[in-house]
């Protein structure tokens, strides 16, 4: 694998093709182990693609759902009745209508609806109150009711909705009422409210909502995807890292030592086993999500470049964990708890997170790089828009490993 | 005690001790399930309760600046002005904005001439909150169509000009009575704890997932040894297996207590009826230990035992329905998700929680995961046996 192929760069040292020849011969024997024990294999490439597939099954096609709500009219009243019928007849609601959900309203009895929802013959129901159709003529207040149930909690959201679109509905009819009596009175002609009720019933909003998607070629295995292989990354280049200190306990270092191979070279070669290996990883869920699920990741000189950056970057806080730690289980416990918290801030687990936690995702060296991949999946941007997270992405990985390398060869070899 | 017992306690307790020492582990253990509950808890309970909308109007009128003051009065909705979509679309993308509302040029000659006017509400479909902003803004957006539709109805009607009948309209709006929306039901009540689910599904993910990960543990006792010093002691494998089962349930037992206390104490949460919560957190241990024990018997490696356990633990946890709840999937999803335990405890804990359940309500589940955890546990000290004492 590793032979002569490397020049001598720096004439000045002792024996530098050596040096970097023993490096390499490090670097890929680690790489060797690993592969023989699929270790990386399973967690650099088979999890993060059946993960990602997982959450694309689960959501692949927006959130779909079948629900049956129940409208119960305890009022029933003229109103009451084309509102119901309406609903059952499946006229359509505003912002409600996906194509893989579907959702069927069927009338309940008033009184027993509540036991419906309880014991699951329905997911939710609706409650048109008694009085609606005099309070629509009075311009009195009207509550529409919701019953839902824990378990169904999208089906309670979903009923609420319909109940602010039909509270909508009336109101307007209500509005429309009143404003017409109270022109009346101004112009000096007083108008019945009964009277003008049936049409009031029939006025639209002029005002259509109409939904539209910034996200068409966004694909939930082309985001869990990658974002699952940084969470493994993790993982997969601490135990790289974490190999060094395994290797001076079980005394496989020391023998090492005994041939005429330097210390640093050991850290190199471990430094271009762990990138190595993470950048295999990485470039593999690439290729297979992008031919087998195809998955348009964006321009690939910036793809390449911030997947690229971002092992660097995680190689860099992975050399540090180890460096740092006192323990190899110790180094296991501060990657899981870095790798998890870090995934759930920089948002692997979940998109669109709001609040604080949404807020500190560009601090995250994932969430960095989901930001850029998002961006160049988008078709939103190219290498040159993504050069600044590219950057700073190594600038982390550079700055950290310098500092966990330091840590280790004082560990290790002193 | 009979001296096989004394033996199970001791190997127990050693065991214990080799991980309570290490205070990472420990951190592991008790703060980070805690961290995530209260990240995740804070995440979707800041989500319902406000979303800032950025709006592009590029109609600039005064009539579209109304629509605009219609938005920002909704009680769920921040707005927060635009004057490049394009840079709208970008930060709903990355989710620093919830959507985006794009007002459209002539908004307020089309509706004095009575034409529909399409107002665009964008959100990404990426975005499990996007349904609660296109709700939020077609509300806001209902009422102030409210207030121009009537506006024309009395101008029909009354043949008042349409400035004096808009501001009728919006003076008949003002003493207007609102049309509320109530939840009169068996929903959750809004004061109760939104961090209980998070709590238990936390709970859920991390038992197993740290005793799937203490299978990493179990290959080091193999390769150190340590099975082959016990057993030349007078003690058999069996009593060997059995202390090591112990302290992973005992460890089990113990991270879900930590939770469950920190749910009451630190984000008030109350748990249903105590017996059915013993049970079920007491099975649950005995699943995750006895997972645990599998791998650790059949992995080689250290890495190897990692590389799967973490994995796979939130493989199942994706699948089970503890990132997100199984009712947001389809009806082929939630079956497959059946095929874990995880879905089964779950399930339990909704029952507990939600429906008041007792052990008698989760009888199912706790079959279910109880025969799941006597075949683990058995199988698991079938292959261990033959590990640990050397035999392959």
């Amino acid at each position: 694998m590793a032979t002569a192929t490397t020049t001598p760069s720096a004439p000045t040292r002792p024996a530098p093709p050596r040096t970097l020849r023993a490096a390499l011969i490090i670097g890929a024997n680690d790489l060797r182990r690993r592969i023989r024990d699929r270790s990386l294999l399973i967690q650099g490439v088979l999890a993060p693609i059946g993960l990602g597939l997982i959450v694309g099954l689960a959501f692949g096609g927006g959130i779909s759902f079948t629900a049956t709500i129940g409208v119960a009219d305890a009022d029933g009243s003229q109103v009451a009745q084309a509102i119901s019928a309406d609903l059952i007849a499946g006229v359509a609601i505003e912002g409600e209508t996906d194509e893989e959900s579907s959702l069927v309203f069927e009338a309940a009895e008033p009184d027993d609806v509540r036991g419906q929802v309880e014991q699951g013959s329905l997911d939710a129901a609706l409650v048109l109150p008694a009085g609606l159709g005099e309070a629509v003529a009075a311009g009195a207040p009207i509550t529409v009711g919701v019953v839902g149930h824990p378990d169904h909690v999208l089906a309670s959201s979903v009923a609420e909705a319909v109940a602010d679109s039909i509270a909508g509905r009336i109101g307007a009819s209500r509005l429309a009422v009143a404003s017409a009596v109270a022109a009346g009175q101004q112009a000096g002609a007083p108008i019945d409210p009964t009277e003008v009720a049936a049409a009031a019933g029939e006025v639209a909003s002029p005002l259509q909502v109409a939904p539209v998607d910034v996200s068409s070629s966004f694909s939930v295995v082309g985001y869990f995807a990658p974002a699952m292989a940084m969470l493994f990354l993790f993982f997969t280049l601490g135990a790289g890292a974490r190999s060094v200190v395994t290797e001076r306990r079980e005394g496989t270092l020391q023998r090492v030592r005994a041939a005429p191979i330097t210390g640093d070279s050991v850290l190199v070669g471990k430094t271009v086993g762990v990138l190595v290996q993470g950048l295999l990883s990485i470039f593999t869920v690439w290729a297979v999500t992008a031919l087998v699920f195809r998955v348009d990741w964006g321009d690939p000189l910036g793809v390449a470049a911030v997947l690229a950056s971002v092992v660097v970057s995680i190689a860099g806080i992975a050399l540090l964990i180890t460096g740092l730690a006192r323990t190899e289980n110790q180094a296991d416990g501060l990657t899981t708890i870095v790798a998890l918290a870090l995934a759930v801030v920089g948002g692997s687990f979940f998109f669109g997170a709001a609040g604080a936690v949404a807020l500190l995702k560009p601090f995250t060296p994932n969430g960095q790089a989901m930001i850029a991949l998002t961006e160049l999946s988008a078709g939103e941007a190219t290498l040159l828009d993504v050069l600044p997270s590219v950057a700073l992405l190594l600038v982390i990985g550079l700055v950290s490993g310098a500092l966990g390398l330091m840590a280790l060869r004082r560990k290790v070899f002193q | 005690m009979s001296p096989r017992l004394g033996a199970i306690a001791q190997i127990t307790r050693t065991e214990l001790r080799r991980y309570v020492q290490d205070k990472v582990a420990l951190f592991t253990l008790v703060l980070m399930p805690l961290l995530l509950v209260f990240l995740i808890g804070s995440a979707f309970a800041s989500g319902p309760t406000e979303f800032v909308v950025g709006v592009v109007d590029r109609d600039g009128t005064a009539a579209s600046a109304q629509l605009v003051a219609a938005l920002e009065d909704a009680d769920t909705l921040q707005t927060q002005s635009y004057t490049d979509e394009r840079e709208l679309r970008r930060d709903i993308r990355l989710s620093t904005l919830s959507g985006g509302v794009l007002i459209p040029e002539g908004y307020t000659s089309d509706v004095a001439d009575g034409r529909t006017v399409e107002v665009a509400v964008v959100t990404t479909q990426a975005d499990q909150g996007s349904p609660a902003v296109i709700a939020a803004v077609s509300g806001a957006l209902a009422q102030e169509g409210a207030v121009l539709a009537a506006a024309a109805f009395v101008a029909d009607t009354t043949g008042a000009p349409p400035e004096a009948a808009e501001s009728v309209a919006r003076a008949a709006e003002a003493q207007m009575p609102t049309v509320s929306v109530e939840t009169v039901g068996t929903v959750r009540p809004e004061d109760e704890s939104q961090f209980t689910r998070a709590t238990f599904s936390q709970l859920v993910l991390f038992v197993f997932l740290n005793g799937m990960v203490a299978a990493a543990a179990l290959v080091q006792t193999r390769q150190l040894g340590i099975g082959r010093r016990a057993m030349s002691a007078p003690i058999n494998a069996g009593t060997f297996v059995t202390g090591v089962a112990g302290s992973r349930v005992t460890l089990g037992l113990l991270q879900s207590a930590i939770l469950l206390l920190a749910g009451v104490l630190a984000f008030g949460v109350t748990w249903g009826d105590p017996a059915a919560v013993t049970v079920l957190v007491l099975v649950w241990a005995v699943v995750a230990a006895g997972a645990g024990m599998l791998l650790g018997s059949l992995a080689r490696t250290v890495d190897q035992a990692i590389a799967i356990a973490v994995p796979s633990s939130i493989a199942m946890a994706m699948l089970g329905g503890t990132m997100w709840p199984l009712d947001v999937v389809g009806p082929a999803m939630r079956a497959v998700g059946h095929l874990t335990p995880h879905a089964w405890a779950m399930d339990a804990w909704s029952a507990i929680v939600n429906d008041g359940a007792g052990v008698a309500g989760i009888a199912t589940e706790l079959a279910v995961l109880g025969a799941l955890a006597v075949v683990l546990l058995a199988v698991a000290s079938v292959t261990l046996r033959r590990t640990l004492t050397g035999q392959r």
